[in-house]
């Protein structure tokens, strides 16, 4: 069942110019020269209900401001967006009530009070049976462990901690979408695996449908099989990770041990790499050869033992992706 | 009570007919809002502290330029006394200052979280605005007035003028409220909004006759003050608990507050409307 429907869609902030000149902030003020900044071009996809999609791309891609248009607070400029039968900023207050929503870099929680008052305050925001709200509490206390600060004041809890209490804040009320963005941001390695294991979990047992984005591909890797991935408010790639790998990794290892030890290997169409001993890593471009020729070739000219062929790691395809746009065509 | 807020969301005040008021929501807000003020312990102190020494401070201009007995524009000198206290008591409550944690949040982009409730967002601020300001009522208005009356004899009123003067007191706070919320609305547009807000602020303290009653003012001046939404919010409570309004009067009073503070609700929400078509959430 399709869940999230975004076609085409588009949003453009209009950015104040600042005149120069003499009687510079008077002209300012008489007329208003603005400058279009297309933060999504053209964005599309669909997600069905149940997914976990992993919304990536560069810093400045226009990520935050799809989730923003997807939560309902900011309308597009065109395009369409539908989730669960609804615009989302047509028929705010009943989307609203069905999804949960973090911001990484933000809280709802109430800075100065303890922890459990911004809990009890939701239960009346969407009028959360006692019952359920118990049993939700209950749950996600012993998921993120939050007993021990329940009744701290926000303002002192780690931020690990408060970002705990801001996830189970969100998903206190049963929504059936959860929108997160960069929800692992500032963590240590140890809280940012506690907080992949709570999504995992709430994404499984409840059928909780959740989009997220993160700058942290450790998360992509462990919870997202689909991936969204933009670059300059439009869509690059979407798909399962595990293609974009295939498809966008060109560049293999091949690392072969040799039967004795020498300091330099030719072979056409791959790149010398390093030697160690008997150990050769050759680099080759999967679109220009293939593994088997490469072998091939190698072992015409040398007695080989053992081989292995390395697929480039998640981190290095995006970085390459990242760094010239142009490579996606 | 009812908040035609939902409009908050864009959606006309039809719909806040439609789905039904949850005031228990706004109750639990503005209970919450009270136990944050009371949080800041030093915060109060020192405020009570700052209000009462000025008052005292303007208690002694009044009482260099006052000769024995004489009254001025119908104010006696412990009439005078009596409203610089009362005035100062009331800073707290918005009496002379506007407050300014709505238009930070439209800064900072925090805002986001409160616009992406099923709530009334205008009702979510006022029940957080009156939460607090009952807080700084019974506590900060009421210790420095308390100063004031031991050690410059400020007035007490009787049953029926404090009476009458509570309900000033409500419609004054929603009456501030709206205000307050217009002003730092300006920020969804101006996103550095504070030349706005400082001189909103100076209107506000200079016509709700915060700094003087407006009946030393110029006759035309005191005309035109009395055309504006601002002596709602302090000049009247002021009058009755001076006494200086009686009977009909007091009505009277009452409908003029009661009138701003509708007007300038509707125009606020109106407004939200606005910015929620144009809204733009700062930061990623
Ligand atoms: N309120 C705004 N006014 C003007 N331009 C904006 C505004 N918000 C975002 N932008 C611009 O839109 C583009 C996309 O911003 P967005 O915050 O969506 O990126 P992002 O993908 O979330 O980046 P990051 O990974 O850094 O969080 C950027 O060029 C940004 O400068
Ligand atoms: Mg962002």
């Amino acid at each position: 069942m399709t869940l999230i429907e975004v076609e085409h869609l588009r949003k453009t902030f209009l950015l104040a110019v600042r005149q120069t000149g003499r009687f510079a902030s008077l002209r300012g003020l008489l007329s208003r020269q603005t400058r279009p900044v297309h933060a999504v071009s053209d964005v599309s996809f669909t997600v069905a209900a149940g997914e976990l999609v992993g919304y990536i791309g560069p810093n400045g891609a226009g990520k935050s401001t799809t989730m923003k248009m997807l939560t309902g607070i900011l309308h597009p400029t065109s395009g369409r967006i539908k989730i669960a039968g609804r615009v989302p900023y047509q028929e705010r207050v009943e989307h609203v009530r069905r999804i949960g929503v973090v911001f990484g870099q933000r809280s709802q929680l109430w800075w100065d009070l303890p922890t459990i008052e911004s809990f009890a305050l939701l239960r009346h925001i969407y009028r959360i049976p006692l019952a359920r709200w118990q049993a939700n509490l209950q749950s996600f206390s012993t998921l993120l462990d939050l007993e021990p600060f329940l009744n701290t004041p926000v303002r002192q809890l780690s931020l690990g901690q408060r970002m705990r209490a801001d996830l189970a804040a969100a998903l206190l009320h049963d929504p059936a979408i959860l929108f997160l963005d960069e929800p692992t941001i500032g963590l240590d390695v140890v809280a940012r695996e506690r907080i992949r294991e709570f999504l995992e979990h709430i994404n499984r047992e409840n059928g909780v449908t959740i989009m997220l984005t993160t700058h942290d591909l450790a998360d992509i890797e462990r919870l997202c099989p689909r991936v969204v991935l933009i670059d300059h408010g439009g869509v690059v790639y979407d798909g399962p990770l595990a293609t974009l790998r295939t498809r966008f990794g060109r560049w293999r290892t091949l690392i072969v041990d040799l039967n004795q030890s020498v300091d330099h290997v030719e072979v056409p169409d791959a790149e010398l790499l390093r030697v160690e001993g008997t150990r050769v890593a050759l680099r080759f471009d999967r679109d220009r050869t293939t593994a088997a020729a490469l072998i091939a070739a190698v072992a015409a000219r040398y007695p080989i033992r053992d081989l292995t062929v390395e697929e480039p790691e998640i981190e290095s395809i995006i970085r390459d992706l990242y760094e010239q746009p142009g490579s996606l065509a | 009570m009812e908040f035609p807020g939902s409009t908050a969301t864009g959606i006309s005040l039809l719909s806040a007919v439609r789905m039904p008021i949850n005031l228990r929501l706004y109750y639990e807000i503005a209970i919450r809002a009270f136990r944050r003020a009371s949080v800041y312990r030093a915060a109060y102190v020192a405020g009570i502290l700052t209000n009462a020494f000025f008052a005292a401070l303007r208690c002694f201009v009044y009482l260099a330029v006052y000769h024995a007995g004489t009254s001025v524009a119908g104010f006696s000198p412990n009439d005078a006394i009596t409203y610089t206290w009362l005035t100062q008591a009331l800073i707290s409550i918005g009496a002379g200052w506007l407050a300014w944690d709505l238009m930070q949040t439209i800064r900072s982009g925090d805002v986001i979280t409160d616009l992406s409730r099923p709530w009334s967002f205008y009702g979510y601020w006022l029940s957080r605005s009156l939460g607090e300001r009952c807080f700084n009522l019974l506590l900060r208005g009421s210790v420095t007035y308390l100063i004031g009356f031991l050690f410059f004899a400020a007035r007490l009123p009787h049953l029926t003028e404090a009476l009458a003067f509570v309900v000033a007191i409500g419609l004054a706070l929603l009456v501030s409220f709206a205000y307050g919320f217009i002003v730092n609305l300006t920020a969804f547009w101006l996103i550095d909004n504070t030349g706005v807000m400082l001189i909103a602020n100076i209107v506000l303290t200079f016509f709700s006759g915060f700094l003087l009653p407006l009946a030393f003012f110029p006759p035309w001046l005191r005309q035109v003050a009395l055309l504006l939404p601002f002596q709602a919010i302090t000049s009247l409570p002021a009058e009755i608990w001076l006494g200086h309004l009686t009977g009909a009067a007091v009505w009277r009073a009452f409908a003029v507050q009661a009138g701003w503070a509708l007007v300038l609700m509707l125009l606020a929400i109106r407004m939200l409307h606005f910015a929620m078509r144009k809204v733009v959430i700062q930061g990623g």
